[in-house]
């Protein structure tokens, strides 16, 4: 690969230093969904998470990834070729560290995965074993996150629908709405599927201490994970995308934009049906909107931006709704909605609002229905089988935290759901 | 402790209409080439995939509610 030119290289070395951002403000924003004896469980567990992804990640992650142009193993059928699985060295051997993108591939993954990982710890709040956690982090990092990113990002057949299929540009995902989001919120669904809601605990207390969710955390979390994802996005641009750093303007833009389209219509919503609004909707609703930029921040105008944050903002907290009353998921941060549907919306979104070419929609269709179709049945078997024969997920009941079930409106807001 | 693996038939047929959605899907990428076809396609193939997920969530809700 052709070394990227100095300016460059500085920029993306600066972008994948604040890709830590992004993971700091989702552990805030977690811990500040949980009970406050918990907050320092979920902080200490998203460190211990990154720190485990990161090192798989480095020492096989990477070689079953690899980048575009990169060592891989594929299947020929007929006249096509499908890509499936990276075939670099262990431990970044393969890489010389010479400015080429698959250094700057190798760096940003490395705190992607983290992210990653860090969904489902978020949705479990406290309830998930953390050394069960570990485990389940290996098989993200070492296998579920490096198969679908060389699908996408590595060159493989996701990547090249575009070219062998006439579809659009292939399945397009700069900034990792479906790798990084989608990923973990199906982890997130597997994993709390399999420990099953919390029955019979006590309300928690609303007295100071024993608040249900703390909005400082929560708030300062959206800060934080907006840096980030400014980082994300950008960096996606330039590495995935091909974007040069002369037209990143518009993809901060349009992060801004989009989270900000998704917030004012919660705000909206909440302050018409409920005639107030709540910090813990706030949160989920920008949150909702960054990651729903992920997908589209390189590629839409301004305006469709705003409209696809606002769509995702709405989608994502019905969708938060639905799964709690009639999907028995008991994930009192909104989880899966925020980083599932509020992801897929943006990756169908890409097709629809962007000017890619002809069969773009087409493609972002098959890239969604195998995240669905193939993804979660794969996520949700290794993890059924790491729950059942190697260590049990739950903590256990008397372990666990009280169930929360629509944490919010303890002291300045109201429930969307319920308007109280 | 030896853990027994409780396996129940129905708890397949998700994840198989799920895979059968995505099989379907590809299918219709790789026989058809006119855009109608393929969409027409990938539509069933995602619709397929919308009931396996429902069989999925049915069969969880089902358990947990036996759990309890």
């Amino acid at each position: 690969m052709i070394p990227l030119s100095g300016s460059a290289s500085v920029l993306c070395v600066l972008l994948i230093c604040a890709l830590p951002f992004a993971l700091a403000g989702l552990a805030l924003i977690y811990a500040g969904f949980s009970g406050a004896r918990n907050t320092s469980q979920v902080l200490i567990g998203s460190l211990s998470l990154a720190a485990v992804a990161a090192v798989i990640y480095y020492a096989i992650g990477f070689a079953w990834q690899s980048y575009p142009g990169g060592v891989s193993y594929a299947m020929q059928f007929g006249s096509t070729t499908w890509d499936w699985i990276g075939a670099q060295k262990l431990f970044f051997h393969s890489l010389d560290w010479n400015g080429t993108a698959a250094c700057f591939i190798a760096g940003s993954q490395i705190f992607a995965v983290g992210i990653a990982a860090v969904i489902p710890w978020g949705a479990c709040l406290g309830r998930w074993r953390i050394s069960a956690a570990a485990v389940s982090t290996v098989l993200l990092a070492g296998l579920i996150y490096p198969l679908f990113a060389h699908w996408v990002w590595g060159g493989g057949w996701l990547a090249h629908l575009g070219v062998g299929f006439n579809l659009g540009g292939g399945f397009v995902d700069p900034g990792g709405a479906a790798t990084i989001q989608v990923i973990g919120a199906l982890f997130a669904l597997s994993v709390l599927w399999l420990m099953g809601s919390r029955t019979g605990q006590p309300e928690i207390s609303t007295e100071p201490g024993g608040a249900v969710h703390q909005e400082i955390y929560m708030l300062a979390g959206c800060l934080l994970a907006f840096i980030g994802w400014l980082a994300l996005n950008a960096l996606g641009a330039v590495l995935f995308a091909g974007l040069t750093s002369v037209s990143l303007v518009p993809v901060v833009i349009n992060t801004l934009l989009c989270a900000s389209g998704s917030l004012f219509i919660a705000l909206l919503v909440a302050r018409l049906r409920f005639g107030k609004s709540d910090a813990a909707l706030c949160a989920k609703a920008w949150l909702a909107g960054l990651v729903a930029s992920s997908a589209v921040a390189a590629y839409v105008k301004p305006f469709s931006a705003i409209v696809v944050g606002a769509i995702a903002g709405i989608i994502a907290l019905s969708a938060e709704w639905l799964l709690r009353e009639f999907c028995d998921l008991d994930d009192p941060a909104g989880a899966v909605a925020i980083h599932g549907v509020a992801g897929l919306w943006g990756l169908f979104a890409l097709g629809m609002f962007s000017n890619l070419p002809p069969g773009q929609t087409l493609a972002q269709l098959v890239g969604i229905g195998t995240l669905i179709g193939l993804m979660l049945p794969i996520i949700y078997g290794v993890n059924w089988l790491l729950d059942r024969k190697l260590i049990h997920f739950s903590t256990g009941s008397e372990d666990q935290p009280p169930a929360p079930q629509q944490p919010s409106s303890v002291k300045h807001g109201t429930d969307l759901v319920t308007g109280t | 402790m030896r853990v027994e693996l409780e396996i129940d038939p129905r708890n397949f047929i998700g994840p198989s209409l799920l895979l059968a959605g995505w099989i379907i899907l590809i299918a219709a990428v790789v026989i058809f080439s006119s855009q109608g076809a393929r969409a027409t396609f990938v539509i069933l193939g995602l619709l397929v995939e919308l009931v396996g997920f429902g069989f999925f969530v049915h069969r969880r809700s089902r358990s947990a509610g036996e759990r309890e």
